[in-house]
């Protein structure tokens, strides 16, 4: 046994290992104080940073409707892969990911694979799947559990009518942001607020806990545009353009009562869908709202109706139109035709520059003045759309000695085809200034109502005034300058025509070559439902508003009344067509046989009524609602079935287009006729196959139509 | 005989052994809460169990018995360790330090330190001369270059060096002149000095390592993760941690090897400032111990031995502890008994029953 006795010195180095013990635990204490106690917080955030990973939830930008419901504008929502090539790292991971998810996104394997390479940590691998593919991409991801292959949720904007309602709508970026039109000014409601899932994800970021802050979806605007009468005015404008080789035309249609903008078209128009290209940004603006142009006369309204309002004349006042000419300052001013002593109503209808001069003269510039910003003249009317132009008006301090006169004609004052439109549903509305509205209401999440348009009216001129200027805009239409092209079959109409010169950019003087004719009125002017405003830029050719914009302010008045299911208020048609329909009485059809009819088909509403098969009083709304010849608004059909004896009354001089009854059974069609006051000739048995008149025609009622079946 | 009777009873080291169980429950529950599979920590049971009989199977032997014995146990060391190097062995994490048969294996290297330690008490405690002289010097360093160079040569950087740890303290407690310990601490502040410029640019990952701690903004991201993992564990336990299971930057994946080299990070995460000092004062208490353990001793075998076993337990904390809080680069050192893993427990626990059995014989003779 080699044992040894120790020494002292011994001890005393072992003082020194036990030093060395103390000096090292001292310092790994200083280092946990430093780092768990001082440092904390930071350490705290980097183990958040890593362990937390937070996505956004793109909610879906809200859908634009129009008065209906139809879809105007809507996003797609749809599912993107990518992957992250620093998760999914090992070949053997990215083999196991190309094997699963080739087929399901119709990629070859070899070609995903080729995807799958690198070490970027965000590459796109497919775009936009379709739900079904996006499931199972899910469900693949989940079973094989592959990290680093991730979805991202992508919006795309949809307008599923092209060039529909496109300055209306607007347009949106590449973030779909908004950039126009109803786009742009509800740009935040219609975003929606972007939800958060919140994950803690283990070193490999595979998640474990989420927890999610849901997306608020954007909101819903309901517009006040009709989607049917908004094509046909499009169409129309384009063919105007077409014909009269314009530079542009646009019009406007709106309810006078609620300010309701039904449509509003620029032509030529542009496809929203598409990127905005250098060439078409300058279509993209809304020129019926934010370009200003010198009215001419169709300002003469003003004039007019302030010297009515005013009590200085009366409709049957003459005035001398002194022979086409009137001089004031160094200013001459002609008419088109040199007229003598004209009735208020003569010169109003013949658009003498010299009867509104005198006029606006006997009113005085501080009323006159007045009266054009009651009007709503040089202020914007405040419609839900961006970029309005409040127009320029002059304050008086800037009038010169003859700016009366001019502006009294629409020059030296500039306003916009809205602002138009709202003077014109003044005198329709009984003197009252309708706010305009492009938009109902605004709804978020399927109920919350964030906006809604009221309407707000002012007074401009009395109820009498009102009426006479009524009167006066008829006699436009009936004896003036719209007689040749404003001619409604069974309406009544009111309006002014204006062929405002435009200034020559050269010579700063008017051109004596380009013009914007113009037509504001409304329909029927008895009762009236719609002003419309049609302004044409530049025609080749004839210029004047009446024989240009005239015929175009025709036909959308006739396609809207048609759409709208108005009564006609012509009292000669309603005459006309009660004298021929009893001519015709009792030929094919009698009263009486009618009458049976419709009790007929009462009884069977009854019957179905009571027919304990569900859904069977759906399927009689559905067959009448498809065979109704007019798709009108609910308002009208409520109207007409309240109103039960005076629209009997009226139908015997309702207008009609016939309906298609091919493909239907004897019995839907006889109920259908019945309700429409046709004398049916039904002929076979069976299902409809041909009829007479054809599917689309005019149709009265009482008339007699045929129906073969087999 | 064996030895065992009243004496035995109350003179065994029983704070000691209690400090031990502390520190290894305290590990077991750190591993459980770390690695959810059940099968860690009650292998790690098992490891305590084997430990405990080795603890009472040393003690009631006389220590010197066994210290006589240092010599075949070096052998049988040394050849373990050669055999890690042939096929019979196997690389984990880098390190070639496991030894398999069938499917048991164990860390040789773990033994071997105790058996070099055996063998250099063994052999300084017979050298009379005071202070030392080179040849003594000499052969100590053949005894302990043997094993190293093995270790070095399984690529354990970090046992490796371990061997250093207990070579310095006997050595310097067998009466080194004071003139070599100052000339061996020159050289060696001489050697930092010079080697980091080259560390700066070196590529090897063990350079990687150094500058992940040291020089961070050098380093490559890969061999910085580690590190701030670890760092951002301890660091968000705060003062008194996020409690039992609480560890998030542990238990997902964050930190590497959790229960094992890495188990101290957990435990900060979860019991904070508080628990990470107490539980180093556990292992201070019982390094302490065994320092006095060495001071009581009366002879110089039981002084070296009791020393070589606390500067092992110093240098395993130390580096363990420190790679953890971002004061050393990381080597593969467990934290003894706290860390899973049958070998490193059971190679703890026989160097903890020679420093009782040098206790309970303090006073024979």
């Amino acid at each position: 046994m080699r044992t040894k006795k120790k020494t002292t010195s011994t001890n005393k180095r072992i003082i020194w290992i036990a030093l060395t013990l103390v000096t090292w635990m001292i310092a790994i204490i200083w280092r946990l104080a430093w780092v768990q106690v001082v440092d904390h917080k930071h350490y705290v955030d980097r183990a958040a940073q890593s362990q937390r990973r937070e996505l956004e939830i793109v909610p879906a930008r809200g859908a634009i409707l129009d008065r209906h419901g139809s879809e105007l504008a809507y996003s797609l929502v749809s599912d993107s892969l990518y992957v992250d090539l620093k998760i999914l790292g090992s070949d053997k991971d990215r083999q196991t990911a190309a094997k699963a998810l080739a087929p399901l996104i119709g990629m070859t394997e070899t070609r995903l694979r080729e995807k799958l390479t690198g070490q970027s940590s965000f590459k796109w691998l497919t775009r936009k799947l379709d739900p079904e593919r996006s499931r199972k991409v899910r469900q693949a991801i989940a079973d094989k559990k592959l990290s680093g292959i991730g979805i991202k949720k992508e919006t795309q904007r949809v307008y599923p009518n092209d060039m529909l309602a496109s300055h209306v709508l607007g347009f949106v970026g590449s973030e779909d942001q908004g950039l126009a039109g109803i786009e742009q000014v509800w740009d935040d409601l219609l975003r929606g607020k972007p939800g958060e899932v919140s994950m803690s994800v283990d070193a490999r970021r595979v998640p474990f806990v989420r927890s999610e802050i849901p997306p608020l979806s954007g909101a819903t605007i309901n517009t006040t545009i009709d989607m049917s009468l908004q094509h046909k005015v499009e169409v129309l404008l384009e063919q105007a353009l077409r014909v009269s080789r314009a530079k542009g035309a646009s019009a406007i249609v709106m309810q006078p009562d609620t300010g309701e903008i039904v449509a509003l078209a620029n032509a030529p128009a542009y496809d929203p869908n598409k990127r905005p290209s250098a060439a078409d940004l300058a279509l993209r603006s809304n020129r019926a709202i934010a370009f200003p142009f010198e009215p001419g006369s169709v300002f003469k309204v003003v004039a007019y109706s302030a010297a009515l309002e005013e009590g200085i004349v009366t409709p049957d006042d003459k005035i001398n139109c002194g022979n086409g000419e009137i001089r004031f300052g160094k200013r001459v001013i002609h008419d088109t035709h040199a007229y003598g002593l004209l009735s208020v109503a003569d010169a109003f209808a013949k658009s003498s520059n010299v009867g509104a001069i005198k006029l606006a003269q006997r009113v005085g510039r501080e009323r006159f003045f007045e009266y054009i910003r009651k009007f709503g003249f040089g202020e914007r009317t405040g419609i839900e759309l961006p970029g309005e132009s409040r127009g320029i008006v002059n304050p008086l301090s800037r009038w010169a000695a003859d700016s009366i006169g001019s502006v009294a004609i629409g020059q030296e004052i500039s306003v916009t085809m809205l602002q138009a439109a709202v003077a014109m549903a003044t005198f329709a509305n009984g003197g009252l200034r309708v706010k305009p509205h492009i938009i109902r209401n605004i709804v978020m999440q399927g109920d919350r109502e964030v906006y809604k348009a009221t309407p707000e009216t002012d007074r401009v001129i009395s109820r009498e005034t009102a009426e006479k200027m009524n009167s006066l805009l008829q006699r436009v239409v009936t004896d003036g300058t719209g007689r040749h092209t404003i001619q409604l079959t069974g309406y009544t109409a009111a309006g002014k025509t204006g062929t405002p010169q435009k200034v020559d950019e050269r010579t700063k003087a008017y051109s004596k070559s380009k013009y914007m004719p113009t037509f504001a009125g409304f329909v029927p002017a008895t009762q009236p439902r719609f002003v419309i405003v049609v302004m044409v830029d530049e025609p080749v050719g004839q210029y004047y508003g009446g024989i240009v914009a005239g015929p175009i302010f025709n036909l959308i008045a006739e396609a809207a009344l048609g759409d709208y299911a108005v009564q006609p208020d012509d009292k000669a048609f309603r005459d006309a067509l009660a004298r021929l329909s009893k001519k015709y009485e009792g030929q094919v059809i009698s009263d009486s046989e009618a009458g049976q009819a419709r009790a007929g088909t009462r009884g069977q509403k009854a019957d179905a009524m009571k027919l304990p098969v569900a859904g069977s009083e759906n399927r009689y709304a559905e067959s009448s609602a498809n065979l109704s010849p007019l798709r009108s608004a609910p308002a009208d059909v409520k109207r007409n079935s309240r109103g039960d004896a005076k629209a009997e009354a009226s139908s015997m001089v309702d207008l009609f287009v016939m309906p298609d009854f091919r493909g239907r059974g004897i019995r839907a069609v006889a109920q259908a006729c019945a309700e429409l006051n046709l004398s049916p000739r039904l002929l076979g048995s069976g299902v409809a196959f041909r009829q007479s008149p054809q599917p689309g025609s005019r149709i009265r009622a009482g008339e007699e139509c045929r129906v073969e079946f087999k | 005989m064996l030895g065992i009777n009243r004496r035995y009873l109350s003179d065994f080291d029983w704070p000691l052994l209690g400090i031990a169980m502390a520190i290894a429950a305290f590990g077991v529950l750190e591993i459980s809460s770390a690695e959810p599979n059940p099968g860690l920590w009650r292998r790690q049971l098992v490891g305590i169990g084997i430990g405990l009989f080795v603890i009472f199977v040393t003690t009631v032997l006389d220590y010197r018995r066994i210290v006589n014995l240092a010599p075949y146990l070096y052998v049988i060391g040394v050849i373990l360790l050669a055999l890690v190097l042939t096929p019979l062995g196997k690389e984990v994490n880098g390190n070639r330090s496991w030894l398999y048969f069938g499917s048991f294996g164990f860390q040789p290297s773990e033994f071997a330190k105790l058996f070099t330690i055996l063998l250099l008490a063994y052999y300084l405690s017979g050298v009379k001369k005071r202070p030392l002289d080179l040849r003594t010097i000499i052969i100590a360093g053949m005894i302990w270059a043997l094993p190293t160079a093995l270790v070095f040569l399984e690529n354990d950087t970090g046992s490796a060096l371990s061997y250093s740890s207990f070579l310095v303290a006997m050595l310097f407690l067998a009466g080194l002149r004071w003139r070599w310990v100052i000339a061996a601490l020159g050289i060696l502040v001489l050697a930092v000095t010079f080697s980091v410029p080259y560390v700066k640019t070196c590529k090897s990952y063990k350079c990687e390592r150094i500058k992940a701690v040291y020089w961070p903004e050098l380093a490559e991201k890969r061999f910085r993760y580690q590190n701030d993992q670890s760092e951002i564990a301890v660091g968000s336990g705060g003062l008194f941690g996020k409690g039992l299971r609480g560890s998030t930057q542990g238990t997902l994946g964050f930190v590497p090897e959790v229960h094992n080299d890495f188990i101290y990070a957990v435990a900060s995460e979860e019991w904070g400032f508080l628990g990470s000092f107490l539980s180093l004062t556990l292992y201070l208490l019982m390094i302490s111990r065994l320092i006095q353990i060495a001071r009581r001793s009366r002879e110089r075998v039981g002084v070296l031995l009791a020393a070589g076993v606390a500067a092992l337990l110093l240098y395993h904390v130390t580096v363990n502890v420190g790679m953890v809080v971002r004061l050393l680069p990381i080597m593969g050192i467990p934290l003894p008994l706290m860390s899973s893993g049958l070998t490193s427990v059971v190679a703890t626990s026989f160097g903890l029953g020679l420093a009782i059995s040098i206790r309970l014989r303090r006073f024979v003779n």
